[in-house]
């Protein structure tokens, strides 16, 4: 079962705010949805879902078109915190008007993730702190059964305990090779080592489709010192610099092919180190302007 | 009616509103049927003396009233004794039907629907099942029909504790009321909630938050009635077609029965279609469909001027000028403010 996006377009009020979004997702994935706030991430998301209708384009699930109506569209799940009903129901009363809107849903799934959290049936989700409250979404997400799971921002505000709760829950979901989630965030660092593609959103598009092990084997993170203050030109042609401190410079080369370490080389660096490329890395690489001030 | 499971989830989301509206209409009818009882008592103990009922009867003469001409004083005492002056060949008894369906029995169903399908979209409930695997029509139809079941449920059931009420309170021979009149009364009942909750509903689907459903659907549509029932008693009423209409009682029950009733219908299909064309993005603005906001400024534009008329100085032409301005004011104060929304909306 794969989920097929193509040339998704929004336009709310007179601003095209999606204006071709495509991609497509396979069973057995956690895909990072990337983009700076306000690109149009949860917008994606909700179009997807039909909260908006979309201006053109298609969402195929299979041969399902999901942009029309469709019981197919039960194969997602999305919980919108924007857009939450039920902050006054109590647990068991969430689970059981959720069993109606999803066919496959499993109630004692929800009951036992809830039992595991601490939680009771008959506490009203307003009444929980905001972690345990990310902790019921996921729980109402695995418990759905749906092949695709969308999370908006999952981890915004959530300490390093509970975020380590939800990417446990969330590996463990995907270890069976059934269900995907779709994770959007603004912050890259949230996504390591948790998804192994990203999407950038950009413009109305998705810029790039990356998977991590490609990414790395092409680009490199290098911290480097030159004798002199000047930025050699292989570094302003092919790079992309993160950071300078004095004269030590990180740059990213998203394309490091033997030319450019050949030229690198040539410019006899005093300190030429290779770092881990982490997401967060790349997310500055494709949203930062090429020559963005820096330091 | 559509999926139970969705009549289930209708039901549990509402199970609250529903029990509020059927204590509020059990307990206005006990109040109407508590006053109405008292009152009848009372008129039993305070009948004109026979030098009293000469008085009027020549006072009535005299202001051209018929009401006395061939009345005898003992025919007024046996018409005292009468709840309601029987009419039991008639569907519609005016005073019969006055008693029950009051102003209460208008606003009931209007704010009912107005909540049922307000609520559902401001606390985003029709968000969850837009992305679900139900249709929009089918939730639009289930809650239409779940809300006036229990709605007809509920005033049905005040009816009857009032005609209970009224036999119980009331020696059975005095009630004065035939079972075709039951009928009538039934069938205003019916007539009177479909049009009214259905108008709650359109208001509750099309505007996009409380403010704007109350703000500017209900006075909107309070000035859209009064406009109607402007126009009617200008032009229709003095038609003579009309009175000859409306002098065959029952016929004219009928026709204005069937007219509530294609109204009703007109109005459901048309927000059940709009309904399946509403796009969230705009929810928490004024309009869910902003596209539609041509369509309410023409009205307005129609309806404020013509329903307040001379109201400025009693001069038309001021008055006219001032509302088109109000109206075209609004209009821009609308725009700017959705303009201003729009930046931010997209997240």
């Amino acid at each position: 079962m794969s989920l097929t996006v193509t040339k998704l377009q929004k336009k709310i009020g007179n601003r095209e705010v999606l204006r071709d979004i495509s991609f497509s997702l396979m069973p057995g994935q956690i895909v990072g949805l990337v983009g700076p706030n306000g690109i149009g991430k949860t917008t994606i998301f909700r179009t997807i879902t039909r909260q908006y209708i979309p201006n053109g384009g298609t969402v195929m699930l299979d041969h399902h078109d999901l942009t029309k109506e469709s019981p197919q569209r039960a194969a997602i799940f999305y919980l919108d915190q924007q857009h939450l009903f039920f902050r006054k129901y109590a647990l068991a009363k969430i689970a059981t008007t959720y069993a109606l809107l999803y066919p496959s849903f499993d109630q004692s799934t929800f009951s036992r993730l809830i039992k595991k959290f601490g939680l009771a049936g008959g506490q009203r989700l307003q009444s929980l702190s905001k972690g345990y409250q990310a902790l019921v979404m996921v729980a109402l997400a695995l418990a759905s059964q749906a092949p695709y799971v969308f999370l908006d921002e999952p981890f915004d505000g959530l300490d390093v305990l509970i975020r380590e709760r939800i990417v446990n829950l969330v590996v463990d979901a995907v270890a069976d090779g059934q269900r995907t989630f779709l994770i959007a965030s603004h912050n890259l660092a949230e996504l390591d080592g948790l998804s192994d593609r990203v999407l950038f959103v950009k413009e109305g598009r998705i810029s790039r489709d990356l998977t991590l092990e490609n990414v790395r084997q092409q680009a490199v993170k290098l911290q480097l010192v030159f004798r002199t203050k000047e930025i050699p030109a292989v570094i302003k042609q092919h790079g992309r610099i993160l950071n300078i401190r004095g004269r030590v410079i990180e740059v990213v080369f998203p394309d490091f092919t033997p030319d450019v370490q050949a030229s690198l080389e040539a410019e006899q660096p005093v300190l030429n180190e290779s770092l881990p490329l982490s997401l967060s890395d790349l997310f500055k690489v494709e949203f930062r302007k090429k020559h963005a001030e820096v330091g | 009616m559509g999926d139970h499971q969705l009549l289930k989830l209708v039901h549990i989301r509402h199970k609250a509103v529903v029990r509020v509206m059927f204590v509020f209409v059990v307990l206005v009818t006990l109040f109407n049927l508590g006053d109405t009882l008292q009152n009848y008592h009372n008129q039993q103990k305070y009948n004109m003396s026979y030098a009293e009922f000469i008085s009027t009867k020549k006072q009535a003469a005299k202001n051209k009233d018929d009401f006395y001409v061939n009345k005898s004083y003992s025919d007024y005492l046996e018409d005292q004794h009468y709840l309601i002056k029987p009419m039991r060949n008639h569907l519609y008894v005016p005073s019969l039907v006055s008693r029950i369906v009051t102003i209460i029995s208008y606003v009931v169903p209007l704010l009912f629907g107005l909540v049922l399908a307000g609520m559902d979209q401001a606390s985003s409930f029709n968000a969850a099942v837009f992305k679900s695997r139900f249709k929009r029509k089918q939730l639009f139809a289930t809650r239409y029909w779940y809300g006036l079941s229990c709605l007809l449920g509920a005033t049905t059931l005040g009816v009857g504790i009032t005609l209970l009420g009224y036999f119980a309170g009331i020696p059975a021979t005095y009630v004065g009321i035939s079972w075709l009149n039951v009928l009538g009364l039934l069938m205003t009942n019916l007539a009177v909630n479909s049009f009214m909750f259905t108008a709650g509903v359109a208001v509750g689907s099309i505007f996009a938050s409380l403010f704007g459903m109350f703000v500017f659907g209900l006075l909107g549509g309070w000035i859209g009635m009064s406009a109607v029932q402007h126009f009617l008693i200008n032009t229709v009423m003095i038609n003579h077609s009309y009175r000859l209409l409306r002098s065959h009682g029952d016929q004219f029950f009928l026709f204005l029965f069937v007219v509530a009733f294609v109204a009703s219908a007109a109005v459901y299909w048309i927000t059940r279609w709009l309904f399946d064309r509403i796009s969230l993005e705009n929810e928490g603005e004024i309009l869910l469909l902003p596209k539609l906001r041509w369509v309410i400024f023409v009205y307005a534009l129609i309806v404020v001027p013509y329903n307040f008329g001379n109201w400025l100085f009693q001069n038309e032409l001021l008055s006219y000028s001032v509302s088109i301005a109000c109206i075209v004011a609004l209009g821009f104060w609308w725009m700017q403010r959705e303009r201003a929304q729009e930046q931010m909306a997209a997240r």
